[in-house]
Order: C-alpha cells, then structure tokens, then sequence
C-alpha cells in the first residue's frame, strides 16, 4: 500500500491551492491527489470557452504539465475516492487501491442541482460545471445540426456564462429565472437590471418568476423538447440546461464521520471536525463576515485561498483563512460586473445604499455604521479591488466616504496612512493592521 | 529553476518603492513604462506622430499637491494570483515577481477584484489585464530609471 504525508481529494482550484500552499513550507513530504476527473485540472469557469469553441481542452488547463511532476505529486487522475477511513488513515478509491495518509484534504466541490420535474433524465437535458459536460453538449448539439434554440434554468452566473457561449454558437436563447432578476444573490437590484439591458440587446430573453416544471418530447417545429413552464407556456427547444446552483458534496466527508451541514464544517484553519483532516472550496462550509454562518462561498478565489491556507497549515505553518466573504468577477458580453461582500441590504434597515451612475458604468455600495460591507460595480472598475480590500479590513470609511463612488477611484481617495498600509499587503481583520 | 505555481518567500525580492514626498507628478514614469513595453522599446517611436499613444502598467494619479505612481506591489501572498481562473498570474518562485501571461488571460476582471493596490490595468481594447513585469532583461525598470526625483526607487 502506498502511503502519503498528505493526501488530497479533488483536483481543481482547492486541490492545487493545497498542494501549492503544502509545498511553500515543506518541500518534501510525499503528496498525492485523487481527482475523479479525468488529466489534470482545468479551468472550470472557461468550460464556457470550450462550449463557444473559443478555446481547446489543452487551453484551459490551469497549471503547465510540469506542475505535478516540478512539485512531486503523484496524480491519480479518473478514479474517486470511495471511502475514507480515519481511524485506519485510509482511502479506498474506485479503482479497488487503499492509500494511506498523515494528513488529508477533502476539496471535493459541489454538485450541480436539478430539481424534480417530470422528464429531468430526458436526452437533451444538461447540467453545466465540468468540461465533460460543455464536450457532451458540443456533441449533442453537432449531432442536431447545430441546434436552433436552447432554454436555461437559472439566472445565476453559471447560466448567463452558458448564454453567452450559446449566443455565439448562434442559438437562440431562453432564459428562465425563479426571482424577478438575474443575478440576485450577487447584485444589487439595480445592477441586475442594468445588466439585463445589456443581456436583451445580446438577444437573450428573459423569463422572470418563472420555473420549468417538465420536460416532454417536443411538438412543433422539429424540436425535439418542449418545455413546460410554471405559467403554463411551453418552449420548444433544443436543449436545456439546468444551472440553478451547486451543492457541496458532503457525502464521503458525513460517511466518513465528518461533520457537515451546509458545507463540510471547518475552523479558520480550514481543520474540519476531526484533527489532521482539513477541507476547502465549494464543499466547505466557512464563516461568513457578515452572516456568521457557515456556507460555502462557490468562487474560486475562495476554493483556491482556502485551499492554500490549509496546506500551510497541514505543513505545520499557523495560518488562518482570512476572505469570510463573497467576490464576484464576471465579464459579460464584455460588460465588466464586480461585486464583494453584502449586495443586499438585510431586512431590518441600518445598512444604507449609496448609488453613482454615468454612462455605461454605475456602482452601488453598501454601508453601515461608517464601514464598508459590500459593492455592486458594473463598467468602470478598474479599483474594486481596494474597495474589496476596505470591506476585509472592517475600517472606517469616515470622511473620505463620498470619494467611494467616483468612477475614478483610486489608492489616492484614502488617507494616507491607509495607503500605507494597502502597499504593505496590510488589509485584513488581524491585529497587525490598524486599518480596523 | 522555477517551480511552477509553487509560491515561497524567497529571499532578496527586488521591489518598486514608492516616495509620495518625492513625486512631482511629472509622469514621465508612464512614458518610459509604455515605450519599454512598446515592440520598439523606443521613445520615438513609441509615441511618435500619428501612431495610437501606448500604454503603459504604471499610472500616476494626482489631485492638488499629492502624487504618485500606481504600481504593482509584487505581493509575497499574491491574491491576484489567488483569484485568476486561467493561470495567466503566476508567482515566480526564485525573483519573487508576479508574473502576467497575456496569451493566458481570459479578461474576467477576478485579479483586478483581488487588487488591494488596484494596480492591475483593464485594456478593454485587448481583452485582457495589464501589470508591472519589473522590465524583464534591464537591470533597473524604465520607470524607475526614468524618474527624475527618486519617488520610485528599486529596494532589495
Ligand atoms: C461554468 C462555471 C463558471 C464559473 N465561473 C466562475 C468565475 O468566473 N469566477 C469564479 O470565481 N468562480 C466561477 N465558478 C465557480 C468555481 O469554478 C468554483 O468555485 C471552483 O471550481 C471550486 O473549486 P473546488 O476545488 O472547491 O471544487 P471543484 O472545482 O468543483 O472541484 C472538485 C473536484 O473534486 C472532484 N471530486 C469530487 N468528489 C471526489 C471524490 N470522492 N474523489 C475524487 N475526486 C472527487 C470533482 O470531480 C472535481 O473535479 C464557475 C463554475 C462553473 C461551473
């Protein structure tokens, strides 16, 4: 049996983060990584780059093919870990091997939800986060000519980032939202409705308060689905994709006496429930700032930042996780849209909406008791960054809050003192930065 | 050799220090910066009559009295590097430098996001960020070599 000083299970962004963050303080301990994917990881968000023809398998590759063996790690890539046992320091994977660890990872991510309506399992029916699934929708579609018209499920990021590679497929695109607006948990409601402009005139329509409830075989006009609509309307499409969110996959990690609720629970260490056995990404539950709660954060800066504070950690270096909040990029139809930490103000009041808007661009922020909490900012963004810095931070925004909101935002809006201490890479909620 | 993707503190990291006291807001830092990323790497010729202006990965801000460059920090924690999706920012283990490959950038902003300094420049026309490189192949960067007052000086 092989046995490993570390052992990871998942081979994306917070199993690599892992692997480099074990390697910058030991360079030596034997590591290895089980990834149920098949070669090695990708960039999971430029699946869409591959679903439009943009970019090739090998282009979105997240690290050159000498990162595993530069950094001595054994990949067994296309089998899954099946089992975990921790008292024996053991996992069995689906290939029938049992490898043992000293310390392990879990970055397992989530798994796509696809609610209970009727004809879910129907040909033509995808869900949309691995690359094998944007290469079975190339082919799917290939075999239908091209395809004519597709309806999404989901307003979120993972469906407008799918509506825009199926836009420039040339297919006709349907999208269908539960809420009133797209992007809700991210944006603010004026932001998402600023960006629903942009998504009209790319030719997308937009069906809100509105949810699939089936699938049958399509009626008319050669389609093969028509899909059946809460209103009572039904689409004919090609295809449909359901991208309605992910879930953290908590299975092997509860089954294996871990504990889990919304997310496999961690400390700032990233250390879950049972010592020497850490965890990050989208499969683990982290505190929020805001909310205390204990969600995972689904964006990869997260699963990657995440990830390298627990190799460090597993390498022996004290390291404590320190975002505790939402960061949303996304660029579509090259309309630049930012947004970190609380985008909706709460029930309750006591968080004020500041808004700026000129041409092509806006921002809204949100603050409460003269701290910053969170931002939407579309078009002009070139320095969401230091207001994301300001938001870790917890510092008072004081006298220089209306600065905020100009277009042209920069290090030299803040006192000096703070600028200080941004160039020193001080901006977090620790002692060492005064900023809080 | 460098390692990729592997991070560590490496020992004498070169950095771009900024004097605020010292500028005088002269921007000649941007002139240099852009003709050294400019194919001629040539003044002239980089902005020379007719020609569209170049860009450079320094900008310096002003309002009265204050000013200063904007430039990249070259974290030893990078959280651009952190947030980029593609694998287009790497940190380089032996300079210690932060490093951008434009062939790699996919343009999804996340490293602008990540930015504490927002030192990281959006080039809409091309699609893809800019940042300081530390002028690969010169001993001294342009903008620092440039600068006729020392607010931008080379620490070890
Ligand atoms: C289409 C799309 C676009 C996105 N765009 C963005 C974006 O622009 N910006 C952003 O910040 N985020 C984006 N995200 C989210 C981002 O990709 C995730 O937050 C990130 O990938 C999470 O990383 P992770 O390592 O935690 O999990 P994942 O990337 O989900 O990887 C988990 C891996 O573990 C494997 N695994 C699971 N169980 C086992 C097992 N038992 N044994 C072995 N292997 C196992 C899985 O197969 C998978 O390969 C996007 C996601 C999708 C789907």
């Amino acid at each position: 049996m092989e046995a490993y000083r570390y052992l990871i299970i998942g081979n994306s962004t917070g199993g690599i983060g892992t692997v480099e963050g074990i390697r910058a303080v030991d360079p030596e301990g034997s590591i290895a990584v089980i990834g149920e994917e098949t070669g090695p990881a990708y960039a999971r968000p430029l699946i869409s780059e591959l679903l439009s023809g943009e970019k090739t398998q090998e282009e979105i590759f997240y690290r050159p093919s000498r990162f595993y063996p530069e950094n001595r790690v054994d990949l067994f890539a296309g089998t899954r870990a099946e089992e975990i046992d921790i008292s024996g320091r053991l996992v069995r994977t689906g290939d029938g091997k049992t490898r043992g660890w000293e310390k392990l990872l879990l970055a397992v991510g989530g798994a796509p939800i696809v609610p209970e309506f009727e004809g879910r399992e129907r040909p033509g029916v995808f869900t949309f986060t691995t690359r094998e699934d944007a290469l079975q929708i190339r082919e799917y579609l290939r075999k239908r000519g091209g395809g004519k018209r597709v309806v999404i499920l989901g307003g979120g990021l993972i469906g407008l980032k799918a509506a825009e590679a199926f836009r420039a497929r040339g297919l006709e695109v349907v999208m269908v939202e539960l809420q009133d607006r797209v992007l809700a948990p991210v944006l603010d409601p004026a932001s998402s409705r600023w960006l629903e402009n942009v998504l009209s005139r790319e030719g997308i329509s937009l069906r809100f308060q509105e949810t699939v409830t089936g699938v049958r075989p399509g009626r008319t006009g050669g389609f093969p689905l028509s899909v059946e609509l809460k209103s009572g309307d039904s689409l004919p499409a090609d295809l449909l994709l359901v991208a309605i969110g992910v879930r953290p996959r908590v299975e092997l990690a509860r089954a294996s006496g871990l504990q889990a609720d919304r997310g496999i629970m961690v400390n700032p260490r990233m250390e879950t429930s049972t010592a020497g056995i850490f965890s990050c990404g989208d499969a683990a539950g982290i505190g929020d700032f805001f909310t205390g709660g204990n969600r995972p954060i689904p964006v990869w800066i997260n699963a990657y930042w995440g990830g390298r504070v627990a190799g460090m950690n597993m390498a022996g270096e004290e390291r404590e996780y320190e975002m505790g909040m939402m960061m949303n990029a996304l660029r579509i139809f090259g309309k630049p849209v930012l947004s970190a930490g609380m985008v909706n103000p709460p029930a309750g009041g006591g968080v004020e909406v500041l808004q700026g808007e000129e041409k092509g661009s806006r921002r809204a922020l949100l603050v409460r008791d003269g701290r910053l909490l969170g931002f939407s900012i579309l078009g002009e963004i070139q320095s969401a960054g230091i207001l994301a810095a300001l938001i870790r931070s917890g510092a008072e925004i004081g006298e220089f809050r209306p600065r905020l909101l100009k277009p042209d935002f920069s290090l030299l809006d803040l006192p000096r003192g703070f600028r200080e201490e941004l160039r020193e890479g001080r901006w977090n909620r620790s002692e060492k930065s005064s900023l809080a | 050799m460098k390692k990729a993707g592997e991070m560590k503190r490496t020992g004498a990291v070169r950095k771009i220090q900024i004097r605020e006291e010292a500028c005088i807001g002269c921007h000649l830092c941007e002139f240099y910066c852009a003709a050294e990323h400019h194919p001629s790497k040539d003044l002239l010729k980089a902005f020379g009559p007719g020609r569209e202006r170049p860009r450079g990965r320094v900008r310096v801000v002003e309002e009265g009295p204050v000013s200063f460059a904007l430039v990249c920090r070259h974290c030893d924690e990078p959280l651009c590097v952190f947030a980029c999706v593609s694998g287009a920012m790497e940190r380089d283990l032996e300079t210690g430098k932060v490093i951008h490959d434009p062939e790699r950038c996919v343009g999804c902003l996340s490293c602008i996001l990540a930015c504490a300094n927002g030192t990281i420049l959006w080039d809409e026309k091309r699609g893809v960020v800019a940042k300081c490189d530390l002028c690969p192949g010169r001993e001294v960067p342009a903008c620092v070599a440039g600068c006729p007052n020392e607010a931008l000086i080379l620490t070890e």
